[in-house]
């Protein structure tokens, strides 16, 4: 499942550059054994227990049947029943307890892993950051660690009972049938080399993940064009083309199918053929027949042991490659870019120097056509065509994407430079977080008052609302399902005033708000932070939404073909206009 | 899990307590989701019968043979006789499993396809995506699909191939008939043992499970948002929330794993009693302490027989409850494809016949377009979305439709167009000589997004009417201001967009939805925020475009965009589910 839902998009980005990154796997495990030395011990011990006392309790009941049948004279029934049911316990016990504690072992992994992602991420620089938030990654991430969590009862516990028995069987063949313990090393030795050929190399796992990437890009989008498609009458045929989609997906994991079932069956042949060259061995080698009953029967029992073991390979693969993702997904980077140390966080406003600046995306670079100057505690709205660099910008002054020529600078220096919380982005992506509201905003500060937030949320025209509806104690749900997209939008927006942020970027702010609600949200800036910097990229159609008279903020049209040239008054600067700023 | 979550934490949403149904329902769906892959389930129940039918003759074979060594009648002649046969009985037990893997394997292919067609034949219905977002569908097709088979994977074909069991009792019933009642007397433990376990936890279950549910998806939020938390310097502070998450999280699973390690255990020791019953019996048998007067006679190779088939006896029943794990996975994932939106009304087969492709009724002449107290529901929600609207739109008159989002535009313009049908009141499109119900074979539809179907450019735009000569479409893409895209194309119409073809930017899509539009030259035009994703250059030009391709039909467009809001002859505002009317021209 983890496994076939992964496409290998990250991984190329962002390069491991530390010993951790080199060696995921390892780095992994360190982490494993930090943390739960002891339910690893405790599962590896009872895993090896209950094979010990599976294969003792076949043995025994075999030799024990046969005693029965032709009793010696002093034959006593009640140690050996007595044993079986000893042994018979002990293997139910060893069972619950080794699934318990090797669960346990994973689950205290897994909260480990989750931490030390969080924590490495948080880490990241601000363009890595960008990549790892996009879109469904993070579930992907999450599935990861849970997959990586996973090598504890899928593979380590079956790989430790399936030696233990292994080991047992070889000893016990060696002093009784020295013959048959080769066959039975050969066998064991086999089985591992058919379940190897289970596994799934990487260029057909990267094929498997293309063909899904294709179909989840052609779904997304069909159902975005529904009603076109619809008086078109071309669902049928998309709908279609989609099945052909999937079932091109669906031929590549049914070939990947056909070879694990191969090899699964393979290794039970091989097994039941060691079982039988074992019988025939011990048939032929005339021992007893209580000691040939019970080899026979605790050599089964071990066969019956590796029958996990393809599973757990397959299941140690994709382990890997899960480490390896997200040790290239969290690789800490150098945190300061540079290696400078951070600014103070100061207070007012942060004037800002843009000329021509070379800003970097993962496949190309955007070279928005702007230069200026802008004094501290100015309005600037950009505006310009879609893919004129806008978005690029405000991205870039925010540190979000790394620039390599021309000249970013926020109060006088780069953008990355600056302290959290000082530069702020409120970006079309931002997420509302599950909690309270009252939760969102303490995010930015977290000794913001009551009475404090629900002026925020009053400023940005979320309050007053109908009693019952919205309120600084409304809970939101994960996605933030309850809120409408503009009321999403001025959440993000009073959360960035509640961190008073010198320079505040905003990125279409008003998208989904009409003209009353955009004029009483935008106005709630220059109320609230007079001496910041503010820098907005507004839909030129979307100018009758700003509250700010012309003459009161500046405007620029960001164009990459031609040098956009500033209204020919100076940028203004809005102290003056911070009362009648907004209508 | 994402979204049953999202789904799940609405609790305000009546429509998820609407759909809500009992346990058992649910699992009796979940059930015939098997159908498609019953022929393949089938076929691997059969291996599964003959693997076991291998196993009991590989067992009888070796128990003999041990009797033989006992006697001291085994010659060497028989011993590599016997070990023909038993090489031949393995290498057909590996066959069966073979056969039995590939069955089940492909069941659940089949189970996945024809869920994943489901889905898609209910969301890509005309109204189908509701309120659902395109990533949650691609998700219900992809993930939930395969999740369902998966479980039928492991359940299907273990319980058809239970009666092995039966087959196995009869073998043991033939060798010595009081084994065979013992291990039919002790088979009842199995499932009383399961559902008394099962029984005593359920009820927590459920609840533990969309804990976890909820859990997981408030963590991945805090991963999410973690560009944003960073920024506002929020992450440190942050990360003793994340661990506390993650530890809750871990809670609740491990509540959930404890119930099935449990039910494991039990299953264990009822077969592992029964077993060690069974050998008490035939060991106390071989000794004499039991009454051999009543019961028949047991030799040793009977009772080696009849011990070593005990467990192959419950290794079916056994089998059974290995798919407990992916049934939880599969009923959540059942019921996120349940809650997978429905649309309001689907268009009802009776009063719009199934569009065909092809050129839509061209002769037509632009109609009036008249709601009459048109309301519309969706399922489970407080307040229609349309509220009996009445109001008519004379032919050949431009409509712009204007309401903040989320206020039922596209709910209007898909009623229109045939593609909901009404909770009440009518929809009709009133042209000479007579009125007709609403159909989507009347209408070009333009929406915030296209699809770009993997092909040329021509053939995308002949998607408008397949049967237009080369010139036209030609010429639709010239009126659609795709002059510019042509010249740069290596191929000119002929070249390769969409996936795997020429790149094409938001805004072209737009001029080959319009290119289409043209070409199919539809009397009645519904746009959906055409100019959404465009700048004010392309939306001007698109506009112009527009305005040209209008003249002489009845044109309804939603929108934002003053500068498309212009181009109309009167603007209906839409709020609360009311419609008001303000004529300009």
């Amino acid at each position: 499942m983890t496994l076939s839902m992964m496409t290998p998009s990250i991984t190329s980005k962002a390069r491991p550059s530390t010993g951790s990154g080199r060696r995921p796997v390892w780095g992994s495990l360190r982490l494993l054994f930090a943390t739960a030395a002891p339910q690893l011990a405790a599962g590896t011990a009872l895993a090896a227990l209950g094979a010990g006392a599976s294969i003792g309790l076949m043995g025994l009941a075999g030799w024990f049947l046969v005693m029965c049948a032709m009793p010696p004279a002093a034959f006593n029934f009640y140690p050996p029943s007595g044993g079986v049911r000893a042994l018979a316990l002990t293997r139910i016990a060893a069972g619950y307890g080794q699934r318990r504690a090797n669960h346990a072992a994973a689950l205290r992994w897994l909260l480990a892993l989750r931490a030390r992602l969080f924590s490495d991420a948080s880490r990241l620089r601000l363009p890595e950051l960008r990549a790892f938030a996009a879109g469904d990654l993070v579930d992907r991430v999450m599935a990861d660690a849970e997959t990586l969590a996973g090598f504890v009862p899928a593979t380590l516990a079956p790989t430790v009972s399936a030696l233990a028995a292994g080991a047992a069987t070889v000893l016990l063949l060696a002093v009784v049938v020295p013959s048959a313990a080769p066959v039975f090393a050969l066998g064991a030795a086999l089985t591992v080399a058919a379940a190897a050929l289970t596994a799934r190399s990487p260029q057909r796992v990267a094929k498997v993940a293309a063909a899904r990437a294709a179909a989840r890009d052609l779904l997304v989008t069909t159902a975005a064009a529904a009603p076109e498609l619809a008086c078109l009458a071309a669902l049928d045929q998309v709908g279609a083309q989609i099945i052909d989609r999937l079932g091109e997906l669906r031929a590549r994991r049914r070939r990947a199918d056909r070879r694990a079932a191969l090899a699964h069956s393979g290794a039970e042949v091989i097994r039941a053929a060691t079982l039988l060259a074992i019988t025939l061995l011990t048939l032929s080698a005339k021992p007893t027949p209580a000691v040939a009953a019970l080899v026979v029967f605790a050599v089964a029992a071990a066969l019956d042991a590796c029958d996990p073991l393809p599973a757990a390979l397959r299941h140690a693969i994709q382990a890997v490659i899960a480490a390896r993702r997200l040790a290239a997904l969290t690789t800490p980077a150098d945190p300061l870019g540079g290696g400078c140390t951070p600014l103070r966080l100061r207070a007012g406003g942060l004037d800002v120097r843009i000329h021509h600046p070379a800003v970097r995306y993962p496949t190309r670079t955007v070279t928005p056509d702007l230069d200026l100057a802008l004094p501290a505690g100015t309005v600037l709205v950009l505006s310009g065509p879609s893919g004129s660099g806008k978005t690029t910008i405000l991205r870039a002054l925010a540190g979000e994407l790394p620039t390599e020529g021309g000249q970013l600078l926020v109060g006088g220096v780069p953008p990355a430079h600056h302290p959290a919380g000082q530069v702020v982005l409120v970006d079309h992506d931002d997420v509302v977080f599950a909690g309270t509201l009252a939760d969102n905003l303490r995010l930015a500060d977290p000794t913001l008052t009551h009475q404090r937030i629900g002026a925020l949320l009053a400023a940005v025209g979320l309050l007053p609302a109908p009693p019952g509806e919205l309120g600084p104690d409304t809970l939101i749900g994960p996605g933030a399902r309850v809120l409408s997209g503009g009321e999403q939008r001025r959440v993000c927006l009073a959360r960035a005033l509640a961190a008073r942020p010198a320079l505040l970027l905003l990125d279409e702010p008003t998208e989904g708000l009409d003209t009353t609600a955009a004029h009483h949200a935008l106005g709630a800036i220059t109320r609230l932070l007079p001496e910041a910097t503010v820098i907005l990229a507004v839909h030129d159609r979307h100018h009758d939404q700003l509250p700010w008279p012309t003459g009161h903020h500046l405007s620029l049209t960001v164009d990459q073909r031609s040098t956009p040239t500033p209204a020919a008054d100076h940028p203004m600067p809005r102290g003056a206009t911070t009362n009648g700023g907004h209508p | 899990m994402n979204v049953a979550a999202e789904a799940r934490a609405r609790p305000a949403s009546p429509a998820s307590g609407a759909r809500s149904r009992s346990p058992a329902d649910a699992r009796a769906r979940l059930e015939r989701t098997a159908a498609p892959g019953r022929g393949h389930f089938a076929l691997a129940a059969g291996c599964r019968v003959a693997g076991t039918a291998a196993d009991v003759a590989f067992w009888l074979i070796t128990a003999g043979l041990f009797a033989g060594v006992a006697a001291h009648t085994l010659t060497p002649a028989a011993l590599g006789h016997a070990g023909a046969v038993l090489g031949v009985v393995v290498l057909g037990r590996g066959l069966a499993g073979y056969g039995a893997r590939r069955g089940a394997d492909a069941g659940a292919e089949a189970v996945s396809a024809a869920l994943a067609r489901q889905v898609l034949r209910v969301t890509l219905r005309p109204a189908g995506w509701g309120d659902a977002e395109p990533a949650a569908l691609a998700h219900a097709v992809l993930e939930l699909a395969d999740q369902i088979g998966d479980y039928h994977r492991t359940t299907r074909p273990a319980r058809l191939a239970c009666p092995a069991a039966a087959g196995v009792l009869a073998v043991v019933a033939v060798l010595h008939w009081p084994a065979a009642l013992l291990l039919a007397a002790t088979t009842p433990l199995i499932p009383l043992n399961l559902h008394l376990a099962g029984h005593a936890t359920r009820a927590v279950a459920d609840r533990q499970l969309r804990e976890v549910r909820a859990l997981s998806a408030r963590l991945a939020d805090r991963f999410r948002g973690l560009r944003t938390l960073v920024m506002l310097g929020a992450a440190p502070r942050e990360a003793a929330a994340v661990s506390a998450a993650a530890a809750g999280l871990n809670r609740a699973s491990a509540a959930v794993l404890r119930r099935a390690f449990i039910s494991s255990a039990v299953l264990d020791i009822a077969v592992t009693f029964a077993i060690a019953l069974t050998a008490l019996y035939t060991g106390l048998m071989l000794l004499g302490y039991l009454p051999a007067t009543r019961l028949p006679r047991l030799t040793l190779s009977t009772a080696l027989q009849v011990l070593v088939l005990a467990p192959v006896y419950f290794a079916p029943l056994r089998a059974l409850g290995a798919g407990y794990h992916e049934r939880e996975a599969a009923l959540a994932a059942l019921d996120t494809l349940d809650t997978h939106p429905a649309p309001p009304h689907p268009p009802s087969p009776r009063p719009s016949p199934s569009p065909s492709p092809g050129p839509p009724t061209a002769q037509l002449d632009a109609p009036a377009v008249e709601l009459d107290t048109l309301t519309v529901r969706y399922p489970g929600a407080q307040r229609p979305v349309l509220q009996a609207v009445t109001v008519r739109l004379a032919p050949g008159r431009v409509a712009a439709v204007c309401a903040p989002s989320g206020a039922g535009k596209t709910t209007l313009l898909a009623t229109i167009a045939g593609l909901i049908t009404p909770s009440a009141g009518t929809v009709t499109l009133g042209c000479a000589p007579a009125s007709r119900p609403p159909s989507p074979t009347v209408v070009s539809w333009l929406g915030q997004t296209t699809l770009l179907l993997a092909g040329s450019l021509a053939d995308n735009i002949r998607l408008g009417n397949p049967t237009a000569s080369g010139h036209a479409v030609h010429d639709a893409a010239r009126r659609a201001g795709l002059a510019d895209l042509l010249a740069c194309l290596p191929d000119g119409l002929g070249t390769r967009i969409g996936a795997g073809g020429w790149g094409v930017s938001a805004g072209q899509a737009q001029r080959v939805a319009l290119a289409r539009a043209l070409l199919r030259d539809a009397p009645l035009w519904l746009l959906d925020e055409p100019t959404a994703h465009l700048d004010a250059a392309g939306e001007a030009e698109l506009c112009r475009a527009l305005a040209r391709a209008w003249r002489g039909r009845t044109v309804l467009i939603a929108t934002h965009s003053p500068a498309v809001t212009a181009l109309a002859d009167e603007i209906w505002t839409l709020a609360g589910g009311q419609l008001l009317v303000e004529k300009r021209r």
